[in-house]
């Protein structure tokens, strides 16, 4: 088994005629929001639905504890987290999701490709555009 | 009180599954139409990656709602109660997390390729052939059951759904008559309904897919995920409305108890001079000693034939060599209030019959075990509806313990991520612009789905009680119900078409992906890469009808556990895809021995943990082992990270151009 003696070749690439592609940089740090928002509102809706909806004695059960005509534990253990869920996410498009361009800007790899899929692949390019 | 719910408001639902399938055809006819003037294989497998937001977020949403959502999920929630609240509680997020994890890079790189499958992308992240193919392979393994499960499934629904209408019936009698006699065709004589269904199904849904492509497959989807969400939004405010607000459901819910499963004989004093059936879900009142009165409903269909004194099961029910198919399965309604109600309803008892309930002295005389009449999580407890962890047959803990609910709520998030059927969507929508609406539709879409599922449901115990006995049918049962009430029984017709779209839109995408892997990822990239558009063209519409025909055969004799190869073989491909696809996407370090350490240690984790459950359960049943409470998919995820993670650092770096290409842009001058 080798074991690698240096680390990925990012320095020499950065160094030289290229910088890092910022859609991956933006894609990396909303991955990272989004991670993070999915643990809150796993522990936010379980610690919830933990202390309000398990195992309830009967007496408790008998007092039919309602919220808005649902159990207690479902208004604020789903229904809320959903709806704050909702507004973060309109916040997250709209406000922190960057708007990159995702197209390639190699038009001869494009090209290239075109041609493989469809012999007469190129000269549609040129009606068609590239998307 | 049955006629009532058999009668009632489905009776359109033939007219309305033709009119349905119409509007589908005319759908792939146009999208045939529409994608003559492009390269043939991008338009086919990828709609030329020109998804709007609408198509984009309606076909990624109804993919993923699969006939599932609109029958198994409200036969879970009619079964436990608000506890499925939470069990489904994770898809809260899902949009988000589903969509937004991998959808910009890998939307970027299989642009930077030109790549058409998911495969396609992973073979030229690595540079490696043979990794593109081991892909193909897992997808195609997994695919092929899933579509066999799916095929089955479906046809099961649509049949489920028609039963009862007389043209249906009809359908049924001339299948038997015409087919029943054909060597290797018996099911059409034994089970004829599920042959008609089985069979129209797969015509639809092969032509269509093979007519339009991808862009039908899309438009179809935008369709169904209208029908959808309408007919949701349409029945939450029946239900209201028929259960007198939500408050007033609740309240009800808090006194129920769940129902005990027993035995009757049912018999007649002198022998029967014709036959007579009582058919499956018939109420039973039995006014007991002490003015006690009994409510039950039968689980199956009891026939008293000429000449006999009991009526017996249609077939022999043997235990220790000894047959008592005259007991027949019931369920004994147990919550006062609801007890009360139905005595006061004329049940179905035919005249002159007598129920004699089976007591444990019974079995005991013939020296059986008494078998389990009570759940074993919520019997005899008011309120179990209501509350965690809600009722379950089975399991002393109930139905959902506080690891599974972690459990759950996480794999609905990322499960769904790793699905290459939805990671193929990630590479077709236009732009950016597009992904941020979409995620945002998506995520009200849901909202209207999943959380009013859920209330109307839940509301269903209060408007139909005993439908335990089959629970699947609990949906166009309700439809049935609510529109009645409301005095529009026209409408639920409309309201089934919802389960006939979320079945067909999830058959379509995993025909397609299978066609691509043989056209595009096997023979295309593989076998010959000359190959002219015109021949890739003829293969794929011979690609997709050859996997119909044969999914179908297969379906006529299905495998066993074939609800449990639909969970094994869905949750098997994100453990395989989504470690390996995300590190491709974000780690620069990741390289081929890496992602062949994630493919194969997911998967191979998976099926230890599979083959272990099974082992275990002396090879009956299909069941996972599950460390801690979590489920296989959340250990095979971990594992497939960690062993990729370690792959890849264990050995050398990748190629310096491969990482430039994919993580790097040319600085501007």
């Amino acid at each position: 088994m080798s074991f690698p003696t240096k680390n990925p070749p990012t320095e020499s690439l950065e160094d030289g005629h290229f910088r890092l592609d910022p859609v991956y940089l933006h894609a990396r740090s909303e991955t990272f929001i989004i991670v993070s928002l999915c643990t809150l509102f796993l522990v936010i809706t379980l610690i919830i639905c933990g202390t309000m909806g398990y195992d309830k004695s009967p007496t408790e059960i008998a007092r039919v504890d309602a919220t808005m005509g649902m159990p207690t534990w479902v208004f604020w253990g789903l229904l809320v987290p959903w709806i704050m869920v909702n507004l973060l996410t309109i916040l997250f498009c709209f406000v922190w999701m960057t708007e990159d361009d995702l197209s390639d800007p190699d038009e001869e790899a494009m090209l290239q490709k075109m041609a493989e899929l469809a012999p007469s692949g190129i000269d549609k390019v040129d009606e068609e555009g590239m998307h | 009180m049955n006629a009532l719910l058999a009668q009632q408001g489905i009776d359109g639902a033939i007219v309305v599954f033709v009119i349905y399938c119409m509007a589908v055809f005319g759908l792939a006819i146009f999208a045939n139409r529409f994608g003559r003037n492009k390269s043939f294989l991008s338009e086919f497998f990828l709609g030329s990656r020109t998804l709007g937001v609408w198509a984009f977020a309606l076909t990624y949403a109804a993919t993923s709602a699969s006939g599932g959502s609109f029958i198994g999920f409200p036969s879970l929630v009619y079964t436990h109660g608000w506890s499925v609240g939470l069990w489904i509680g994770g898809y809260m997020i899902v949009p988000l997390v589903s969509m937004g994890l991998l959808a910009k890079r890998m939307n970027q790189m299989a642009r930077k390729t030109g790549a058409i499958t998911v495969p396609d992308v992973l073979r030229d992240r690595f540079g490696s052939p043979w990794f593109g193919i081991l892909c193909t392979a897992f997808i195609v393994f997994f695919l092929s059951f899933n579509l066999i499960a799916q095929f089955k499934g479906g046809s099961q629904i649509i049949e489920s759904l028609l039963s009862d209408q007389p043209m249906f019936e009809s359908a049924k009698a001339w299948v038997s008559s015409t087919f029943g006699g054909i060597p290797g065709l018996g099911i059409a004589s034994s089970e004829p309904g599920y042959f008609v269904c089985l069979l129209s199904f797969t015509v639809i849904v092969v032509v269509y897919t093979a007519w339009g492509g991808f862009r039908a497959v899309v438009w179809t989807d935008v369709m169904q995920g209208v029908i959808m969400v309408a007919g949701v939004l349409f029945m939450l405010p029946l239900t209201l409305y028929a259960v007198g607000g939500l408050g007033n459901a609740t309240a009800k819910i808090a006194e129920m108890t769940p129902p005990e499963h027993v035995h009757l004989q049912l018999d007649v004093q002198s022998p029967a001079a014709e036959e007579q059936s009582l058919p499956k879900a018939s109420w039973l009142v039995l006014n007991g000693e002490q003015g006690k009165t009994r409510v039950f409903r039968t689980k199956q269909r009891a026939t008293l034939s000429v000449g006999e004194t009991q009526a017996r099961l249609p077939s022999p029910t043997v235990t220790e060599g000894e047959d008592h198919s005259h007991w027949i399965p019931v369920i004994e309604i147990t919550t006062p209030g609801e007890i009360v109600k139905l005595s006061r309803e004329p049940d179905d008892l035919p005249e002159g019959w007598r129920i004699t309930p089976v007591t444990s002295e019974d079995w005991l005389s013939r020296k059986l075990e008494p078998p389990q009449s009570q759940y074993a999580y919520g019997a005899g407890q008011p309120g179990t509806y209501l509350t965690l962890p809600g009722p379950d047959w089975d399991r002393a803990a109930g139905f959902l313990s506080f690891g599974l609910a972690i459990s759950f709520f996480l794999m609905w998030n990322f499960s769904g991520s790793g699905q290459p059927s939805n990671m193929v969507r990630l590479m077709a929508f236009r732009d950016s612009l597009t992904l941020k609406r979409a995620i945002f539709t998506m995520a009200i879409y849901y909202s209207l789905i999943y959380f009013p599922l859920v209330v109307i449901f839940v509301c269903a115990r209060v408007l139909l009680p005993g439908w335990e006995v089959e629970s699947d049918r609990i949906m166009p049962e309700m439809a049935a119900k609510v529109t009645e009430i409301a005095g529009m029984p026209w409408l639920a017709g409309l309201l089934v078409a919802a389960p006939f779209a979320a079945v067909m839109s999830t058959m379509d995408s995993f025909l397609l992906m299978n066609a691509s892997a043989i056209t595009r990822d096997v023979y295309h990239r593989v076998i010959r890469p000359q190959a002219s558009e015109r021949e890739l063209k003829h293969l794929t519409w011979a690609a997709t009808f050859g996997l119909g025909l044969v999914a179908m055969i297969a379906a006529l004799n299905p495998p066993k556990f074939l609800q449990d190869v639909i969970v094994y073989t869905g949750s098997g491909l994100s453990t395989c895809f989504l470690a390996p696809v995300f590190l491709c996407l974000y780690w620069r370090r990741f390289n081929l021995m890496g992602a062949f350490s994630s493919l194969l240690g997911g998967f191979l984790i998976y099926n230890l943990l599979y083959g272990l459950g099974y082992a275990q359960s002396n090879f009956t049943v299909m069941k996972a082992v599950e460390p801690l409470g979590l489920h296989p998919f959340l250990v095979g995820t971990a594992a497939s990270f960690v062993f990729g993670i370690a792959g890849a650092l264990l050995t050398a770096p990748p190629d310096e151009a491969i990482v430039r290409k994919f993580f790097y842009v040319k600085k501007e001058t």
